[in-house]
């Protein structure tokens, strides 16, 4: 089964993360997914998390080998896409059935442009952790200040007519 | 007829530890999605506890009550902010009552990928026997 959550469409690419959050506890009827009942809701779980320089993305995936997952990246967009294989054989007597199997892919949308010839994951535990360094131009700088010379001209609109106010 | 490993019907939460009150426990928890097999020499139980080192894990039999239970690890040190976020780092804890017929002296267990998988080997006297027929 593909499960995807959401579009990434047009639009602000943080809200839509959020309202994508928003909407899956509401499918949750305002449980929160990891303490209620036994379905998830999306699988792999993931949580997304940053400092200035760097997102980590981490899912969990608890019984897939690195080899069975693969992750890309287009642009803003990283893909998570796997298969967890039935365990035994699907023919035995089963007395309870949990665990999801299947294939499946989530995508999110990051907020910024990222580094992708820089991103690293690894896996350990069935936790999926995927570190996306922000590209340059997206990293939080310092913008330098700048007093204005003295003595320049200061424009100020005022009943649609430009004035200009001397010093 | 074979004994269901976790007393009160299938397929439902287990909501037993609300009602008794030796079971409540401080910490938050959840409890681990399980697959249960039926199988003619052992039951094999395999639990999803993602994100819990080996050493975390702590699986008991008391009085015929199988307690599985993982210890999260201290939060992250790193300064990273959350921008959203599906599942915390909780401590998981599920039990199970076992009927008789488990050789609780050979119940194995081993965590590998962020599942557990338990052996509970049926004791002989449980063990559906295939009769030879004598032919005359």
């Amino acid at each position: 089964m593909t499960r995807a959550l959401w579009d990434p469409g047009q639009g602000d690419t943080l809200s839509q993360l959020r309202s994508a959050v928003d909407r899956l506890f509401e499918n949750v009827g305002g449980d929160l997914p990891w303490t209620s009942g036994w379905e998830p809701v999306a699988f792999p779980v993931m949580a997304l998390r940053e400092d200035a320089d760097t997102f980590l993305l981490e899912a969990e995936l608890p019984g897939i080998r690195m080899n069975d997952v693969e992750i890309t990246c287009l642009d803003r967009h990283v893909s998570i896409r796997g298969e967890r294989k039935h365990s035994g054989d699907p023919d035995e007597s089963y007395q309870r059935r949990e665990r999801p199997t299947g294939s499946f892919v989530r995508t999110i949308e990051l907020p910024v442009d990222v580094d992708a010839d820089r991103i690293s994951a690894s896996l350990e535990d069935g936790i999926l952790r995927i570190s996306i360094p922000k590209s340059e131009r997206a990293k939080p700088r310092r913008i330098e200040i700048t007093t204005p010379s003295r003595g320049a001209d200061r424009s100020v609109v005022k009943d649609g007519k430009k004035e200009v106010k001397e010093e | 007829m074979e004994q269901t490993p976790e007393g009160k019907g299938l397929a439902r939460p287990d909501t037993r530890m609300m009602s008794r009150p030796e079971q409540i426990r401080q910490a938050p928890h959840i409890h681990p999605p399980v697959d249960i097999l039926d199988r003619t020499e052992e039951i094999l139980l395999r639990a999803d506890m993602p994100g819990i080192p080996p050493d975390g894990i702590d699986v008991r039999f008391e009085n015929g009550v199988l307690i599985l239970s993982g210890k999260a690890p201290e939060g992250p040190a790193d300064m990273k902010d959350d921008v959203f976020r599906e599942f915390e780092r909780v401590d998981y804890y599920r039990e199970f009552s076992i009927g008789e017929g488990v050789d609780e002296d050979k119940i194995s267990a081993d965590y590998d990928s962020g599942v557990l998988t338990l052996h509970l080997p049926k004791s002989e006297a449980r063990q559906s026997r295939r009769i030879e027929i004598q032919r005359k």
